[in-house]
Protein backbone atom coordinates (compact mmCIF):
# COMPACT_ATOMS: atom_id res chain seq x y z
CA UNK A 1 0.00 0.00 0.00
CA UNK A 2 0.99 3.17 -1.02
CA UNK A 3 0.48 6.42 0.45
CA UNK A 4 0.83 10.15 -0.37
CA UNK A 5 0.74 12.60 2.33
CA UNK A 6 0.15 15.95 2.57
CA UNK A 7 1.03 18.40 4.92
CA UNK A 8 0.17 22.60 4.85
CA UNK A 9 -1.95 22.84 7.96
CA UNK A 10 0.69 25.81 10.06
CA UNK A 11 3.64 27.11 8.69
CA UNK A 12 5.44 23.94 6.86
CA UNK A 13 4.72 22.48 3.53
CA UNK A 14 4.93 19.10 3.58
CA UNK A 15 5.28 15.84 1.69
CA UNK A 16 5.53 12.37 2.12
CA UNK A 17 5.29 8.80 0.31
CA UNK A 18 4.68 5.80 2.74
CA UNK A 19 4.15 2.37 2.66
CA UNK A 20 3.92 -0.09 5.66
CA UNK A 21 7.48 0.03 6.23
CA UNK A 22 7.36 3.71 6.88
CA UNK A 23 8.18 6.68 5.04
CA UNK A 24 9.71 6.27 1.51
CA UNK A 25 10.58 9.64 0.74
CA UNK A 26 9.68 13.33 2.16
CA UNK A 27 10.54 16.74 1.24
CA UNK A 28 9.60 20.00 3.02
CA UNK A 29 9.89 23.57 3.04
CA UNK A 30 8.73 26.91 5.07
CA UNK A 31 8.07 28.72 1.72
CA UNK A 32 6.05 31.49 3.52
CA UNK A 33 2.92 32.84 1.86
CA UNK A 34 4.17 30.33 -1.40
CA UNK A 35 2.03 27.43 0.06
CA UNK A 36 0.59 26.74 -3.56
CA UNK A 37 3.65 27.28 -5.81
CA UNK A 38 5.80 25.11 -2.82
CA UNK A 39 3.19 22.09 -2.87
CA UNK A 40 2.97 20.21 -6.38
CA UNK A 41 6.73 21.00 -7.05
CA UNK A 42 7.65 19.08 -3.66
CA UNK A 43 5.28 16.47 -4.56
CA UNK A 44 6.54 16.09 -7.96
CA UNK A 45 9.78 15.78 -6.41
CA UNK A 46 9.06 13.34 -3.64
CA UNK A 47 7.43 10.88 -6.17
CA UNK A 48 10.54 11.16 -8.31
CA UNK A 49 12.94 10.16 -5.20
CA UNK A 50 10.58 7.40 -4.25
CA UNK A 51 10.56 6.35 -7.59
CA UNK A 52 6.84 6.16 -7.21
CA UNK A 53 4.16 7.32 -10.02
CA UNK A 54 0.43 9.18 -9.00
CA UNK A 55 -0.92 6.03 -10.86
CA UNK A 56 0.84 3.11 -8.21
CA UNK A 57 -1.04 5.12 -5.07
CA UNK A 58 -3.33 3.64 -2.93
CA UNK A 59 -4.39 6.66 -1.25
CA UNK A 60 -3.98 10.32 -0.09
CA UNK A 61 -3.49 11.77 3.37
CA UNK A 62 -4.17 15.15 4.21
CA UNK A 63 -3.97 17.31 7.63
CA UNK A 64 -7.10 19.51 7.80
CA UNK A 65 -6.19 21.45 10.79
CA UNK A 66 -6.33 23.23 12.73
CA UNK A 67 -4.57 25.33 11.60
CA UNK A 68 -4.15 28.22 9.33
CA UNK A 69 -6.79 29.19 6.33
CA UNK A 70 -4.08 29.45 3.37
CA UNK A 71 -2.10 26.15 3.76
CA UNK A 72 -5.23 23.86 4.48
CA UNK A 73 -6.92 25.42 1.54
CA UNK A 74 -4.18 24.34 -0.60
CA UNK A 75 -3.73 21.21 0.99
CA UNK A 76 -7.09 20.15 1.09
CA UNK A 77 -7.70 21.01 -2.54
CA UNK A 78 -4.68 19.66 -3.74
CA UNK A 79 -6.01 16.38 -1.70
CA UNK A 80 -9.05 16.40 -3.37
CA UNK A 81 -8.32 16.93 -6.64
CA UNK A 82 -5.51 14.24 -6.86
CA UNK A 83 -7.75 11.60 -4.94
CA UNK A 84 -10.77 12.48 -7.16
CA UNK A 85 -8.69 12.59 -10.48
CA UNK A 86 -6.67 9.11 -9.76
CA UNK A 87 -10.07 7.48 -7.82
CA UNK A 88 -8.62 7.07 -4.61
CA UNK A 89 -9.84 7.48 -0.81
CA UNK A 90 -8.78 10.45 1.41
CA UNK A 91 -7.23 9.59 4.61
CA UNK A 92 -7.61 12.73 7.11
CA UNK A 93 -5.91 13.24 10.42
CA UNK A 94 -5.83 16.52 12.86
CA UNK A 95 -2.80 18.67 12.96
CA UNK A 96 -3.18 17.98 16.77
CA UNK A 97 -2.93 14.17 16.33
CA UNK A 98 0.08 14.33 13.70
CA UNK A 99 1.70 16.15 16.50
CA UNK A 100 0.94 13.94 18.83
CA UNK A 101 1.92 10.86 17.17
CA UNK A 102 5.41 12.43 16.34
CA UNK A 103 6.38 12.44 19.47
CA UNK A 104 8.09 9.19 21.25
CA UNK A 105 5.60 6.73 23.72
CA UNK A 106 6.66 7.26 27.00
CA UNK A 107 7.41 10.76 27.78
CA UNK A 108 4.51 11.61 29.66
CA UNK A 109 1.43 13.49 28.96
CA UNK A 110 1.78 15.36 25.66
CA UNK A 111 -0.76 18.35 24.66
CA UNK A 112 -0.19 19.80 21.04
CA UNK A 113 -0.92 23.60 20.67
CA UNK A 114 -1.25 24.99 17.40
CA UNK A 115 -0.47 29.21 16.60
CA UNK A 116 -4.20 30.16 15.40
CA UNK A 117 -2.46 33.62 14.75
CA UNK A 118 -4.15 36.80 16.11
CA UNK A 119 -3.64 35.93 20.06
CA UNK A 120 -5.68 32.64 19.51
CA UNK A 121 -4.26 28.55 19.91
CA UNK A 122 -6.04 25.52 19.00
CA UNK A 123 -4.90 22.48 21.69
CA UNK A 124 -5.94 19.25 22.66
CA UNK A 125 -5.89 18.04 26.16
CA UNK A 126 -4.29 14.43 27.57
CA UNK A 127 -6.32 11.19 26.61
CA UNK A 128 -9.13 13.56 24.87
CA UNK A 129 -10.50 12.37 21.38
CA UNK A 130 -9.39 14.61 18.72
CA UNK A 131 -13.34 16.00 18.58
CA UNK A 132 -12.24 17.94 21.50
CA UNK A 133 -10.29 20.22 20.05
CA UNK A 134 -10.02 23.48 22.03
CA UNK A 135 -9.48 26.91 20.44
CA UNK A 136 -8.69 29.53 22.92
CA UNK A 137 -6.47 32.00 24.30
CA UNK A 138 -2.88 31.15 25.75
CA UNK A 139 -4.17 32.42 28.85
CA UNK A 140 -7.29 30.03 29.04
CA UNK A 141 -4.41 27.07 27.74
CA UNK A 142 -2.36 27.79 31.02
CA UNK A 143 -5.91 28.03 32.87
CA UNK A 144 -5.91 24.52 31.69
CA UNK A 145 -2.81 23.40 32.26
CA UNK A 146 -3.00 24.33 35.48
CA UNK A 147 -6.01 22.89 36.52
CA UNK A 148 -4.91 19.44 35.09
CA UNK A 149 -1.35 19.70 37.02
CA UNK A 150 -3.43 20.24 40.20
CA UNK A 151 -5.94 16.78 39.16
CA UNK A 152 -2.93 15.04 38.35
CA UNK A 153 -1.05 16.04 41.47
CA UNK A 154 -4.61 14.81 43.47
CA UNK A 155 -5.19 11.81 41.74
CA UNK A 156 -1.19 10.29 41.53
CA UNK A 157 0.68 12.25 44.20
CA UNK A 158 3.62 12.75 42.60
CA UNK A 159 3.45 13.75 38.63
CA UNK A 160 6.18 14.50 35.74
CA UNK A 161 5.64 17.84 33.68
CA UNK A 162 3.34 17.37 30.47
CA UNK A 163 5.21 17.90 27.05
CA UNK A 164 3.86 20.81 24.99
CA UNK A 165 4.95 20.86 21.20
CA UNK A 166 3.91 22.74 18.46
CA UNK A 167 4.29 26.41 16.86
CA UNK A 168 2.00 27.24 19.70
CA UNK A 169 3.74 26.24 22.31
CA UNK A 170 6.87 27.73 21.31
CA UNK A 171 5.49 31.26 20.56
CA UNK A 172 4.02 31.40 24.01
CA UNK A 173 6.42 29.62 25.76
CA UNK A 174 6.80 32.08 28.34
CA UNK A 175 3.34 32.07 29.90
CA UNK A 176 2.84 28.37 29.21
CA UNK A 177 5.84 28.04 30.97
CA UNK A 178 4.79 29.52 34.03
CA UNK A 179 1.51 28.06 34.03
CA UNK A 180 1.87 25.26 36.29
CA UNK A 181 4.19 23.63 38.57
CA UNK A 182 5.93 21.03 37.63
CA UNK A 183 6.83 23.74 34.64
CA UNK A 184 5.68 21.88 31.45
CA UNK A 185 8.38 20.78 29.16
CA UNK A 186 8.63 22.00 25.37
CA UNK A 187 9.33 20.40 22.54
CA UNK A 188 12.14 21.70 20.19
CA UNK A 189 11.79 23.80 16.47
CA UNK A 190 11.89 20.12 14.78
CA UNK A 191 8.43 19.55 16.61
CA UNK A 192 6.64 23.49 15.80
CA UNK A 193 5.04 21.88 13.02
CA UNK A 194 3.53 18.73 12.28
CA UNK A 195 5.94 16.32 10.82
CA UNK A 196 4.43 15.28 7.08
CA UNK A 197 6.95 11.43 7.85
CA UNK A 198 4.01 11.71 10.88
CA UNK A 199 0.89 12.10 9.15
CA UNK A 200 2.04 9.28 6.82
CA UNK A 201 2.80 6.80 8.78
CA UNK A 202 -0.65 7.85 10.86
CA UNK A 203 -2.29 7.14 7.46
CA UNK A 204 -0.96 3.77 6.68
CA UNK A 205 -2.56 2.58 9.92
CA UNK A 206 -5.74 3.91 9.19
CA UNK A 207 -5.56 2.70 5.89
CA UNK A 208 -5.05 -0.72 7.27
CA UNK A 209 -8.26 -0.21 9.70
CA UNK A 210 -10.17 1.08 7.04
CA UNK A 211 -10.48 4.31 8.07
CA UNK A 212 -11.14 6.66 5.06
CA UNK A 213 -12.94 8.55 3.46
CA UNK A 214 -14.41 9.99 -0.10
CA UNK A 215 -12.75 12.91 -1.55
CA UNK A 216 -15.51 15.02 -1.67
CA UNK A 217 -16.12 14.63 1.82
CA UNK A 218 -13.17 15.90 2.94
CA UNK A 219 -13.62 19.29 4.84
CA UNK A 220 -10.52 21.47 6.29
CA UNK A 221 -10.89 21.97 10.33
CA UNK A 222 -10.47 26.00 10.83
CA UNK A 223 -11.25 25.88 14.07
CA UNK A 224 -12.72 29.04 13.91
CA UNK A 225 -16.81 29.00 13.49
CA UNK A 226 -18.74 32.31 12.94
CA UNK A 227 -22.46 30.94 13.20
CA UNK A 228 -24.10 34.02 12.36
CA UNK A 229 -25.71 35.59 8.51
CA UNK A 230 -24.67 39.26 8.06
CA UNK A 231 -27.06 41.44 8.81
CA UNK A 232 -26.81 43.28 5.63
CA UNK A 233 -29.44 46.37 6.61
CA UNK A 234 -27.43 48.61 5.22
CA UNK A 235 -26.58 47.28 2.07
CA UNK A 236 -29.42 49.28 0.72
CA UNK A 237 -27.45 51.15 -1.98
CA UNK A 238 -27.36 54.96 -2.48
CA UNK A 239 -28.62 57.16 0.52
CA UNK A 240 -29.12 60.49 1.56
CA UNK A 241 -28.27 62.92 4.48
CA UNK A 242 -30.93 65.62 4.37
CA UNK B 1 -11.53 53.86 24.92
CA UNK B 2 -13.45 55.47 22.46
CA UNK B 3 -12.19 58.68 20.58
CA UNK B 4 -13.86 60.30 17.48
CA UNK B 5 -13.26 63.01 14.25
CA UNK B 6 -15.41 64.24 12.15
CA UNK B 7 -14.83 66.23 8.80
CA UNK B 8 -16.78 67.02 5.85
CA UNK B 9 -15.04 67.15 2.23
CA UNK B 10 -15.92 68.42 -1.03
CA UNK B 11 -14.01 66.78 -3.50
CA UNK B 12 -12.75 62.98 -4.04
CA UNK B 13 -9.05 64.85 -3.39
CA UNK B 14 -10.51 65.96 0.08
CA UNK B 15 -11.37 62.45 0.67
CA UNK B 16 -8.20 61.26 -0.29
CA UNK B 17 -6.28 63.45 1.87
CA UNK B 18 -8.34 62.07 5.05
CA UNK B 19 -7.05 58.45 3.92
CA UNK B 20 -3.48 60.00 3.69
CA UNK B 21 -3.73 61.05 7.16
CA UNK B 22 -5.25 58.30 8.59
CA UNK B 23 -2.06 56.54 6.86
CA UNK B 24 0.67 57.43 9.66
CA UNK B 25 -2.02 56.49 12.17
CA UNK B 26 -1.55 52.76 11.20
CA UNK B 27 0.49 50.45 12.47
CA UNK B 28 0.62 46.02 12.26
CA UNK B 29 -1.79 44.36 13.02
CA UNK B 30 -4.64 47.19 12.66
CA UNK B 31 -7.96 46.85 11.66
CA UNK B 32 -9.89 49.88 9.65
CA UNK B 33 -13.54 49.44 9.15
CA UNK B 34 -15.07 51.62 6.51
CA UNK B 35 -18.81 52.18 6.75
CA UNK B 36 -21.11 54.33 4.16
CA UNK B 37 -23.28 53.81 1.51
CA UNK B 38 -22.11 52.81 -2.21
CA UNK B 39 -20.97 56.23 -3.65
CA UNK B 40 -19.90 57.61 -0.57
CA UNK B 41 -15.89 57.77 -0.95
CA UNK B 42 -14.87 54.19 0.42
CA UNK B 43 -12.66 53.25 -2.55
CA UNK B 44 -11.01 57.06 -2.46
CA UNK B 45 -10.28 57.06 0.52
CA UNK B 46 -7.96 54.51 0.48
CA UNK B 47 -6.23 55.68 -2.42
CA UNK B 48 -5.01 58.18 -0.61
CA UNK B 49 -4.45 56.06 2.33
CA UNK B 50 -2.36 53.50 0.04
CA UNK B 51 -0.27 56.41 -1.58
CA UNK B 52 0.36 58.02 1.80
CA UNK B 53 2.36 54.71 2.99
CA UNK B 54 4.05 54.26 -0.40
CA UNK B 55 1.49 52.40 -2.46
CA UNK B 56 2.42 52.86 -6.62
CA UNK B 57 -0.40 50.68 -8.26
CA UNK B 58 -3.94 52.07 -8.54
CA UNK B 59 -6.67 51.28 -5.96
CA UNK B 60 -9.63 50.36 -7.24
CA UNK B 61 -12.71 48.57 -5.40
CA UNK B 62 -12.01 44.91 -4.52
CA UNK B 63 -15.75 44.36 -5.19
CA UNK B 64 -15.63 41.36 -7.44
CA UNK B 65 -12.01 40.00 -6.27
CA UNK B 66 -12.73 40.24 -2.44
CA UNK B 67 -9.32 41.47 -1.78
CA UNK B 68 -6.59 43.45 -2.89
CA UNK B 69 -2.88 43.45 -1.44
CA UNK B 70 -0.24 46.65 -1.77
CA UNK B 71 3.02 46.18 -0.93
CA UNK B 72 3.28 49.49 0.81
CA UNK B 73 4.73 49.59 4.62
CA UNK B 74 3.03 48.24 6.54
CA UNK B 75 1.57 46.25 4.14
CA UNK B 76 -2.14 46.76 3.22
CA UNK B 77 -5.02 43.88 2.53
CA UNK B 78 -7.76 46.02 1.10
CA UNK B 79 -11.03 44.32 1.52
CA UNK B 80 -14.80 44.61 0.39
CA UNK B 81 -17.26 42.36 2.10
CA UNK B 82 -20.11 43.53 -0.19
CA UNK B 83 -20.71 40.27 -1.92
CA UNK B 84 -20.82 37.66 1.42
CA UNK B 85 -23.72 36.53 2.83
CA UNK B 86 -22.17 34.89 6.18
CA UNK B 87 -20.27 35.44 8.80
CA UNK B 88 -18.39 32.46 8.29
CA UNK B 89 -17.15 33.66 4.52
CA UNK B 90 -15.64 37.14 6.49
CA UNK B 91 -14.00 34.01 8.96
CA UNK B 92 -12.68 32.31 5.55
CA UNK B 93 -10.53 35.34 4.93
CA UNK B 94 -8.42 34.38 6.98
CA UNK B 95 -7.09 38.33 7.74
CA UNK B 96 -6.05 36.88 10.91
CA UNK B 97 -2.87 35.50 9.34
CA UNK B 98 -1.98 39.36 7.41
CA UNK B 99 -2.75 41.02 10.59
CA UNK B 100 0.07 38.93 12.74
CA UNK B 101 2.27 38.60 9.64
CA UNK B 102 2.39 43.04 10.20
CA UNK B 103 -0.39 43.60 8.08
CA UNK B 104 -3.10 46.30 8.05
CA UNK B 105 -6.26 45.49 6.78
CA UNK B 106 -8.58 47.79 5.57
CA UNK B 107 -12.52 46.53 5.03
CA UNK B 108 -15.06 48.47 2.84
CA UNK B 109 -18.43 47.22 4.26
CA UNK B 110 -16.76 47.10 7.43
CA UNK B 111 -20.36 47.16 9.56
CA UNK B 112 -20.51 43.08 8.29
CA UNK B 113 -16.75 42.89 10.17
CA UNK B 114 -18.10 44.68 13.60
CA UNK B 115 -18.60 40.85 15.62
CA UNK B 116 -14.94 40.10 14.37
CA UNK B 117 -13.25 43.37 14.68
CA UNK B 118 -15.41 46.01 16.00
CA UNK B 119 -13.79 45.95 19.41
CA UNK B 120 -10.14 47.11 18.03
CA UNK B 121 -10.68 48.94 15.16
CA UNK B 122 -10.46 52.08 13.34
CA UNK B 123 -13.94 52.91 12.09
CA UNK B 124 -14.57 55.08 9.37
CA UNK B 125 -18.03 56.34 8.54
CA UNK B 126 -18.72 58.69 5.22
CA UNK B 127 -21.54 60.10 4.12
CA UNK B 128 -23.44 62.15 1.86
CA UNK B 129 -23.29 65.64 2.52
CA UNK B 130 -25.59 68.80 1.15
CA UNK B 131 -24.03 68.55 -2.12
CA UNK B 132 -23.42 66.26 -4.49
CA UNK B 133 -19.64 66.64 -4.11
CA UNK B 134 -19.87 66.63 -0.25
CA UNK B 135 -18.97 63.90 2.28
CA UNK B 136 -19.43 63.74 5.93
CA UNK B 137 -16.00 61.48 7.41
CA UNK B 138 -16.33 60.68 11.13
CA UNK B 139 -13.31 58.27 12.49
CA UNK B 140 -13.75 56.65 15.91
CA UNK B 141 -10.91 54.94 17.44
CA UNK B 142 -11.98 51.95 19.40
CA UNK B 143 -9.93 49.48 21.47
CA UNK B 144 -6.84 49.94 23.78
CA UNK B 145 -4.48 49.79 21.14
CA UNK B 146 -5.92 53.30 20.00
CA UNK B 147 -5.81 54.87 23.16
CA UNK B 148 -2.18 56.36 22.79
CA UNK B 149 -3.11 57.28 19.37
CA UNK B 150 -6.41 58.58 19.83
CA UNK B 151 -4.66 62.26 19.48
CA UNK B 152 -3.91 61.89 16.27
CA UNK B 153 -7.28 61.67 15.20
CA UNK B 154 -8.23 65.21 15.25
CA UNK B 155 -5.09 66.14 12.78
CA UNK B 156 -6.83 63.14 10.54
CA UNK B 157 -10.00 65.83 10.24
CA UNK B 158 -7.81 68.73 9.69
CA UNK B 159 -6.86 66.83 6.63
CA UNK B 160 -9.75 67.37 4.88
CA UNK B 161 -11.52 70.61 3.68
CA UNK B 162 -12.25 71.27 7.38
CA UNK B 163 -15.66 72.12 8.26
CA UNK B 164 -18.93 71.54 5.58
CA UNK B 165 -19.48 74.16 3.29
CA UNK B 166 -15.91 75.37 2.92
CA UNK B 167 -15.16 76.34 -0.62
CA UNK B 168 -13.45 72.94 -2.52
CA UNK B 169 -9.77 72.96 -3.14
CA UNK B 170 -8.63 71.66 -6.38
CA UNK B 171 -8.18 68.45 -7.65
CA UNK B 172 -5.07 67.06 -7.66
Amino acid sequence: MRILAIETATIEVGVALADETGPLASVTARPGRRQAETLHPAIADACRIARITPAELDAIAVDIGPGLFTGLRVGVAAAKALAGGLGLPVVTAMSLEVLIAACPSGLGEVIPVVDMRRGEVAWLMPRSPASTVRVGTPAELAAELAELARESAAAAGNVGPVLLVGDGALRHRELLGASSAPAPVFGGIELAAPPVSSLAVLAIAAMTDGRFCDPAAVCPFYGREADARINWSSRQGRETVS
Amino acid sequence: MESQATASTATPAQTRAIGAGIAPLLGAGDVVLLVGPLGAGKTTLVQGLVAALGGREPVTSPTFTLAHRYPTSPPVTHVDLWRLGHLQEVVDLALEEELDGGGVVIVEWGEAAEPLYGADALVVRLGWGRTDDERTIAVEARGASWISRAAGLSAVAGAGAGTPGEAAVGEG
